[in-house]
Parts: C-alpha cells; structure tokens; sequence
C-alpha cells in the first residue's frame, strides 16, 4: 500500500476506483447502505448532529459518504456515518456518495479513521481505541499507524496511551470531550498514567477533578507519590536506632540522628551534665 | 453479574484506639476507587465504622446484628455508602447483646462466616472491622475471615496483649479456620520525630519482619476529624498524609494479593 491514505480520503477517490454498478448520478439508496460493524466505537454528541441536520436541511449534504460494495444488493459505509445519521433523520431517500474499492479490512478501518480524524469527530479516547484496533487487529506498529493516518509516531504513541486509562475515566472523557470546563484533560491523562497503579491513578484522577488541579500540578504530586514508594526511613531506621544506643550508651544521654536532616542531637540535663558529655568527647579525640 | 472471587480480611487488635476503624474504613474506601465492589461490615457494638461513614440507623434498618441473631436476609442488611462501589453491613449497639444471646446456640462461632457465604461472589474484598475484645464477636470475625491486619499503635506498651491476640489467632486456625494467616502488621499513628516510633516500629519488624506493611501509618488530624464529618478521608481531605498513607496501603495490599 502506499502512503496516498495519509493524505486521507480524497487521495484515494481522486483514483476513481468507482463501482460501475449502482452508482447513479452520485445518489445511492439510503436502505442499500449498511454500517460498518468495524467502525471505531462512537458517540454522537447530539448538539453537532442537530446542527448537521439543520445545515443539510439547509444545504443538502455537500460531501458524499463514502461506501463500498458488499454484493448485488447492499453498500457498505466506509466514511460518514453522521451524515448518513443526519440524512436518516430527515427521512431522505437518498445520499450522495463516493463507491470506493476497499481491498483490504486494514484498508477500510483506515478509511473510516482517516475520515473521522480529520473531521475531528473523533475524541481522544476513540481515536485512541481505533488506533488499538488497528494496532491489535492488523498487527501494525505505531510508525505504520503514523504513515497511515498522517500523523507523527509521538503522537500515535501517546495517543494510545490512553487506552491504559481505567474505563471509568475514559468514559469521563467522552462524555466530556466538548466541555472546555472539565478539569481533566490528555495532558491530565498522560500524566496520571506515570503512577501504573489502579488506586493511585483513581485517587489522583478524582482530585484533578474536585480540586480542578492543573497539569503541572498533578505532575508535582505524581513525582511526590513516586517518592513515597521507596520510604527511605524503613531501612535507615535500624542504623539509626544502633547509632543512637551506641552513641548515647558512650555518653550516657539521650542521644538523635537524623540522616535525612544530617544532624546528631545530644541532649544534656543540666550545666554539669553538659561539661561532663563535652569532656567525652573531646577527650576521645586522642 | 460478574462474580468475584471474594477475599475476607479482618481488621483486628483488642486493644482499643489503635486504628481499627479508621484502618477498615479508609482501606476499604481506597480498594472501593478502582470500580470494585467492596463490603465493609462493621462488627463492633460501638459502631464507629457504620457512623464514620455517615450511615444512620433507625430502628427500621437492617443491620449486622439482625444478619446473625435473626437469620435476616443478607441482601437487607447492606447498605450503599458514598462511594459508589463501597456498601456497608452497618453495626448497632444492640450487638454487645448478640454475645450473650449467641452463647446458647450451636455453631455460635459461625454466625458470621454464614452471613458471609450468602455473598459469596458479590464483592472482591471484605473488610470487617472488629470490637477491642478477643469474645465471640471477634471470634466470629477470625472464624469467617482468609486473612487479618493487625494495626500496631506506636505508643508504649504496644506489642502488650499482642501475644495473645496471636495466641487466639493460632487457637482459631486449630479449631475454626484452619486457613486463617496474618495478611499485614499494620504501624499506625507513626511519628517521625518520635524515638518511640522508632523503636515500636524497630521491635515489631524483628517479630514479624516483612509482614509489616512498608507503608506507615502517620499521625494525622484529618484522619480523626473525618469521622465526625460521615467520611472517609478520600472525601474528606484527599490532600492529607492520612489520605497518602492509606492510598499507599491499599496498594501495598492490592500489590501483595495480585
Ligand atoms: N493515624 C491517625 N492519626 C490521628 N488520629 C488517628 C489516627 N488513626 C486513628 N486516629 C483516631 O484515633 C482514635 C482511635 O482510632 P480508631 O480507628 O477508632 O481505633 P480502634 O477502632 O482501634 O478503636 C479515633 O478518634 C481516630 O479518629
Ligand atoms: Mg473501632
């Protein structure tokens, strides 16, 4: 395959692997078209498809769907499954469409990717999943991904990091993927996922969003979580507890150390007490 | 319904006022974030887990007492908290009586892990906070649970009594669950600054050595102003050290049970 497809749908009709049969002055059957059971998972925000609608009641569809044909009877749709959604709403009879000759499954997922990602219908999280399809489905590396749709391999890379977020907090993307106010965003996303570890990823996501935390906010508390991993004091406490004994059983007095905040505390009870604990020491040194 | 494959963990010290309930509490509110179901029962009469959650008995709901002493439904006595995946079996006073009233009857150390074999499946992990005793109650605790974390105070005196919770531990493993082990060693109430800590800390892990949880539980006021507020310290100040102490432990736990 060559890389016309990251160059996106028009590339490919430009090739005019048109279907000679059904294609009737661009208009096809509204009932011969059947959705791709392949189609990366979607939701339909409900505002934009009315907005679709009120424009194609207005307009017309401008831009063809794209289907293929699956037999004698039935097309597929490769690429644009709102507007058939719109047009099916308004009850019209028939949609004006490009026929295109899909070899291949990878070809058709890319498609209907390639269409979605550039109408940016797709949030982060679907996006995420169609390129996990891809990735899982069709055994493509993430620099095949990138070729394909037309984006850099960080950019695919990060993108199906998310798919590691628990459901719970991809479901909370989606369903706010068009509000600006949602506290949570990718970079929120990539950042939690630094933790690998399903308690503190929860606990911290549903601090971004109660507290409305800033990315670099959470970065700070993300490194501050990781340091606590490794407590230092559980190994240095016994050191510390022998140095302690040692030094206080020599000086006969209460006696701290303290590795974190480098000090050794020596405590006397009275003027005498402290002459006779200087003395100790100083008396040591030879 | 996915069905799970259940742990008990018992949260238990007859000593009083070293942790228990805030322990059994805050760990089950952390297990509950990751979107499974967890149980807490509360199986102390002065049932500070049921209010420390905010949960209010009347004199029409259904609690634990009413799951061993009457055969009442299990499904009845569970209530929903908060938190969306942590329900609760709620504790009431009337439970100091189910000593007494359990004497009499067969199997009387079995009540519990009867209740609890009805939910066999429903949750991944229950949590059952004890009463500071070593009677019935608690024996019915130990007998119905896989596992118990023993929450250690640094104070002085705080491996005292501690033999012989280990001794009724051993006495249950001989003649009422034969499976029951030590899940953690649990150091609350830490201080830093404290020799004592230190030294509390220092005698328990040359006992129990790695059975002692690496996270520490510090002393932390939110941790005590929570309860009063019905919340776990998730809700109620995730920002604390209590709040990052108790994150810690229930991954340290989750880690170990994976
Ligand atoms: N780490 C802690 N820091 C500060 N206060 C605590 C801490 N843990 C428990 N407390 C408080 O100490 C008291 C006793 O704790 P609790 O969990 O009720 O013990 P128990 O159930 O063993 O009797 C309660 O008032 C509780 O809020
Ligand atoms: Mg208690």
């Amino acid at each position: 395959m060559n890389n016309r497809l990251g160059k996106g749908i028009e590339a490919l009709i430009n090739s005019k692997n048109l279907d000679d049969r059904g294609y009737i002055d661009g208009f096809v059957n509204i009932n011969k078209i059947k959705t791709n059971p392949n189609q990366p998972r979607k939701y339909f925000n409900q505002k934009s498809l009315d907005k679709l609608v009120e424009s194609i009641k207005e307009k017309g569809i401008l831009q063809p769907i794209a289907i293929k044909s699956i037999d004698d009877d039935y097309f597929e749709l490769i690429a644009g499954e709102r507007r058939l959604r719109a047009a099916k709403i308004l009850k019209l009879e028939t949609v004006p469409a490009y026929i295109i000759k899909v070899d291949s499954e990878v070809e058709k997922l890319e498609l209907a990717l390639i269409e979605n990602i550039q109408r940016n219908d797709l949030n982060a999280i679907e996006e995420a999943e169609a390129y996990n399809l891809l990735k899982n489905k069709y055994n493509l590396t993430h620099k095949e991904i990138a070729k394909r749709v037309g984006k850099s391999r960080t950019e695919i890379t990060r993108t199906l990091e998310l798919i590691k977020l628990p459901n719970n907090i991809k479901d909370a993307l989606i369903e706010n993927s068009n509000d600006s106010t949602f506290p949570f965003t990718r970079g929120h996303a990539r950042t939690i996922l630094i933790l690998k570890d399903s308690i503190k990823i929860q606990a911290l996501y549903q601090r971004i969003v109660k507290e409305k935390l800033s990315v670099r906010k959470t970065e700070q508390l993300v490194k501050k979580v990781n340091k606590n991993l490794t407590p230092p004091e559980r190994k240095t406490i016994k050191n510390i507890l022998k140095e302690e004994n040692s030094l206080s059983r020599v000086l006969a007095t209460k006696v701290e150390v303290s590795s974190s905040r480098k000090y050794i505390k020596i405590h006397f009870k009275s003027e005498k007490d402290k002459v006779r604990i200087i003395d100790i020491i100083a008396s040591s040194k030879k | 319904m996915k069905l799970f494959n259940s742990k008990t963990i018992a949260i238990a010290n007859q000593k009083g006022g070293v942790g228990k309930t805030t322990t059994a509490v805050n760990l089950a509110a952390y297990l509950s974030i990751t979107e499974t179901p967890i149980l807490l029962i509360d199986m102390d009469p002065q049932a500070n887990a049921t209010s420390g959650l905010g949960i209010e008995i009347d004199n029409k709901s259904k609690t634990i007492y009413d799951a061993i002493i009457d055969n009442a439904s299990v499904d009845k006595c569970i209530h929903k908290t908060n938190l969306k995946y942590l329900d609760i079996i709620p504790s009431t006073y009337s439970l100091v009586g189910a000593e007494i009233e359990l004497v009499p009857q067969m199997k009387r150390e079995d009540r519990l892990k009867n209740v609890i074999n009805q939910l066999q499946g429903k949750y991944k992990y229950i949590i059952i906070d004890s009463a500071p005793s070593l009677g019935l109650l608690t024996l019915n605790v130990l007998s119905a649970s896989n596992s118990v974390i023993i929450p250690v105070q640094c104070e002085y005196y705080a491996l005292e009594g501690l033999s012989q919770l280990l001794n009724t531990i051993r006495l249950v493993q001989k003649h009422l669950n034969k499976d029951l082990f030590i899940e953690g060693i649990l150091i609350t109430m830490y201080d830093n600054r404290l020799n004592l800590s230190k030294q509390v800390l220092q005698e328990v892990s040359e006992y129990f050595d790695d059975k002692v949880y690496k996270t520490l539980i510090k002393r932390n006021v939110r941790l005590g102003e929570a309860p009063s507020h019905g919340m776990p310290i998730l809700l109620y100040d995730a920002s604390s050290v209590g709040a990052q102490n108790y994150m810690e432990l229930a991954s340290e736990i989750l880690e170990k049970n994976e």
